[in-house]
């Protein structure tokens, strides 16, 4: 509540030039990098992913319910093969940002690290870090200390095993000049998370030549969920590699989905207000 | 000899290297320093093969010039080279006697000695130019005695200056000069308490003041350290040793210490420290700044600079803690072989010298060959899958009891013949078919089959 009295209100004045100084009150919006797929950015109510913020991408494993067991991110790639990362939608997001500006882009996590000719496409090898940490505590450190350094940075971190205590770290850490997406599998869409917004990414079967992905919007901050509207689209990777287009208006409206995948996705309408309300 | 010949005659085949003298300069001129730190202060290199030691006075430290000279000798044979050598009063002397004279360790105590010595040897031993020697030659001039019974007077006129100087140099009538390696002392700070302390603050403030010296020795040199080494001296204990590791060279104290601080609180103290000792072992030059005042313009580079410091400085710490193999950048390789075309090295190791965004630039760009498509995750070794097929040549229809909906391909990679592999897997030695395979729930696999054996395996995914 604001005070009003003459020597407290100029206490009140005092706070908010801190609060502007240490960036906690800021009069510029913040930057906003687009996805480049235009219906994703127009659902967003900032028009994209907010620089300063964590943003939580879930892979979704094609309904295979199965696959609960959290995988140690220290064993080999060849045990990952079951339920990997969205790493095209995660490779074309950074190279939508660097196009924007030239940032350091760091893959904290054996599980992030795209493979040689993905990462030449997106135009970011040069400025590409890969960092192995086998332990959630130490990729949350080593995310820190890059978001922390004060460079354009693009932190792509493993997520997994990362509770809402860890996240908010990851946010507070992003909120100078870096941008963080976490990765994480399908089992921990329900976890809660400090993330501004989270998605969920999976396979989608298709007649044509190309991988395609369903991408769901599951959360974002400032927006209430709306159970009716799922919010989901179909993206097909371009021909070229270098990232993915979108090919479909929002899913679920019964124009190309299944009934199993509409099911699924009021499924996680649920669980995106438990999220929220436990977040 | 041409190399064809040389292969025929040899059935291992010969080493082929291509030859680069600038490289056997570098290489002698470490040998130079080298031996300047074991025998004697005074080493020059003198290309393309050899090593002048000036060792006045230093022969009494090994017991006598032979035994200096059998050491050297032993030495350098273990370093892996053939080598003669030779002491004498003269540089030119012992130079040519090394060279000329058939035996392994010679050593010539005096003047008369050594023109004694010399003067059956061949002109050449002297160092000459060939158009000297073809000269001399011409005259019937063939040994350094009938070269001295000429008249000294008439031998400027006619052949040069160089003659007659380079015979005196060897005799030991005019001056030799030789330039010697001055190796550079790498910045150093010992700092010894009165006794052993276990109290981790003095030790901590020890270090910080060590590698404030270190900084400031630094900043007068125009230098910065990549690699620090920190020495804490343990009381009965063997010295306790710290690798501080940059990846851009630094002089920062501030950066220093906060790599040197996490591993400081894991040092095992013994019965206490009894100093610190720190040295720059790896430093190269980094330019001073320019300060600028708070809120003055600066350039859009200068910010560049900052940049790319404050992130190799992030870069830095993770190192220090994580584990310098856990930092990585990524190299381009020269391979069609999903497996090979990239390598991934130590952030620490990036070279140091070159511009690094133009270089790699330009080798990323030669291997941005277009049209081929490879999944955005690859595994490190491809997993055997089980598979049915139609037919044993036909189309597949189950991976791992996943159905198959749909299979484009093939795409063949023949393995690399011309590298040897003699670790490698079975799988890598085979040319191999690759297929994209479409599972019923839409995910895209890269799977290969090898031609021979007829394995199938499961090398990335389209995630």
């Amino acid at each position: 509540m604001p005070l009003t009295t003459g020597p407290l209100r100029r206490l009140d004045r005092i706070a908010e030039q801190i609060g502007r100084l240490e960036g906690v009150i800021s009069d510029s919006p913040p930057e906003v990098f687009p996805t480049g797929i235009a219906p994703i950015d127009a659902a967003i109510p900032a028009g994209g992913l907010i620089r300063g913020g964590v943003h939580e991408w879930c892979s979704g494993n094609g309904g295979d319910g199965g696959d609960r067991v959290a995988t140690p991110s220290r064993s080999r790639r060849s045990d990952l093969w079951r339920s990997p990362f969205p790493l095209t939608i995660a490779l074309h997001l950074v190279g939508s940002i660097a196009r924007a500006s030239a940032p350091f882009v760091c893959w904290i996590g054996r599980r992030t690290w795209p493979s040689c000719s993905a990462l030449l496409a997106t135009g970011v090898p040069e400025r590409s870090v890969f960092i192995d940490a086998p332990r959630a505590a130490e990729r949350l450190w080593a995310g820190e200390v890059v978001l922390r350094s004060g460079t354009d940075t693009v932190v792509v971190l493993d997520g997994s095993g990362m509770d809402l205590t860890m996240t908010r770290r990851l946010q507070l850490a992003a909120r100078g000049r870096g941008i963080a997406l976490l990765l994480r599998s399908d089992h921990e869409l329900n976890t809660p998370s400090a993330a501004s917004t989270r998605w969920r990414v999976s396979p989608m079967a298709t007649s044509g030549t190309h991988p395609r992905w369903s991408v769901e919007l599951v959360r974002c901050k400032g927006t209430q969920p709306t159970t009716g509207a799922p919010r989901r689209w179909g993206v097909e990777q371009k021909r070229d590699g270098t990232g993915v287009v979108c090919i479909s208006e929002p899913l679920g409206d019964g124009s190309g989905a299944t009934a199993d995948q509409t099911d699924r996705s009021e499924r996680l309408g649920d669980s995106s207000v438990q999220a929220r309300r436990s977040a | 000899m041409t190399i064809a010949h040389a292969q025929a005659l040899l059935p291992s085949g010969p080493i082929i290297e291509p030859h680069e003298p600038q490289r056997d300069d570098l290489a002698l001129e470490r040998l130079a320093a080298w031996a300047s730190r074991r025998f004697s202060p005074t080493v020059a290199p003198e290309p393309p093969d050899a090593l002048l030691l000036d060792i006045t006075g230093c022969a009494r430290l090994f017991r006598g010039e032979e035994r200096l000279l059998r050491r050297l000798l032993t030495a350098v044979t273990r370093l892996g080279f053939s080598c003669r050598g030779a002491v004498a009063p003269t540089f030119l002397g012992a130079w040519a006697l090394a060279r000329f004279v058939d035996r392994a360790c010679i050593v010539i105590g005096n003047r008369p000695d050594l023109i004694a010595t010399l003067a059956p040897l061949p002109t050449a031993a002297l160092g000459l130019d060939d158009h000297l020697l073809d000269a001399l030659d011409e005259l019937g001039v063939r040994t350094i005695a009938q070269l001295s019974a000429l008249p000294r007077a008439g031998l400027p006129s006619r052949f040069g200056d160089a003659l007659l100087g380079a015979l005196d140099r060897a005799t030991g009538e005019a001056i030799e000069t030789i330039i010697p390696v001055r190796p550079m002392t790498p910045p150093r700070f010992d700092l010894l308490f009165d006794g052993p302390t276990t109290r981790h603050e003095s030790m901590t403030l020890a270090v910080r003041r060590a590698l404030e010296a270190i900084g400031e020795s630094l900043a007068r040199a125009e230098g910065g350290a990549r690699r620090i080494d920190l020495q804490l001296l343990r009381a009965g204990l063997a010295p306790e040793l710290i690798v501080l590791q940059m990846s851009r060279p630094s002089r920062d104290p501030q950066h220093l210490w906060k790599l040197a601080e996490p591993r400081l609180e894991r040092v095992h103290m013994g019965d206490g420290i009894e100093g610190v000792r720190a040295i720059a072992r790896r430093v190269s030059r980094l330019a001073h700044t320019q300060l600028t005042g708070i809120g003055a313009h600066r350039s859009a580079r200068e910010r560049t600079d900052d940049d790319a410091g404050a992130f190799s400085a992030a870069m830095d710490a993770l190192s220090s803690r994580l584990g310098i193999d856990s930092v990585l950048r990524m190299e381009a390789v020269a391979s069609h072989l999903p497996e090979r075309s990239s390598r991934l090295v130590p952030m620490m190791d990036a070279p140091p010298r070159r511009a690094i965004e133009s270089e790699t630039d330009a080798a990323w760009g030669r291997w941005r060959y277009g049209g081929v498509w490879r999944p955005s995750m690859l595994l490190d070794t491809p997993r055997p899958a089980s598979v049915s097929l139609m037919t044993p040549e036909g189309p597949l229809l189950v991976i791992d009891r996943a159905s198959v909906r749909s299979c484009a391909g093939p795409e063949r990679l023949e393995p690399e013949w011309w590298r040897p592999h003699h670790a490698s897997a079975s799988w890598s030695r085979e040319a191999r078919d690759y297929y994209r395979v479409q599972c019923a729930d839409g995910r895209w696999l890269w799977v290969f089959r090898t031609c021979v054996s007829g394995k199938w395996f499961v090398h990335g995914q389209w995630a």
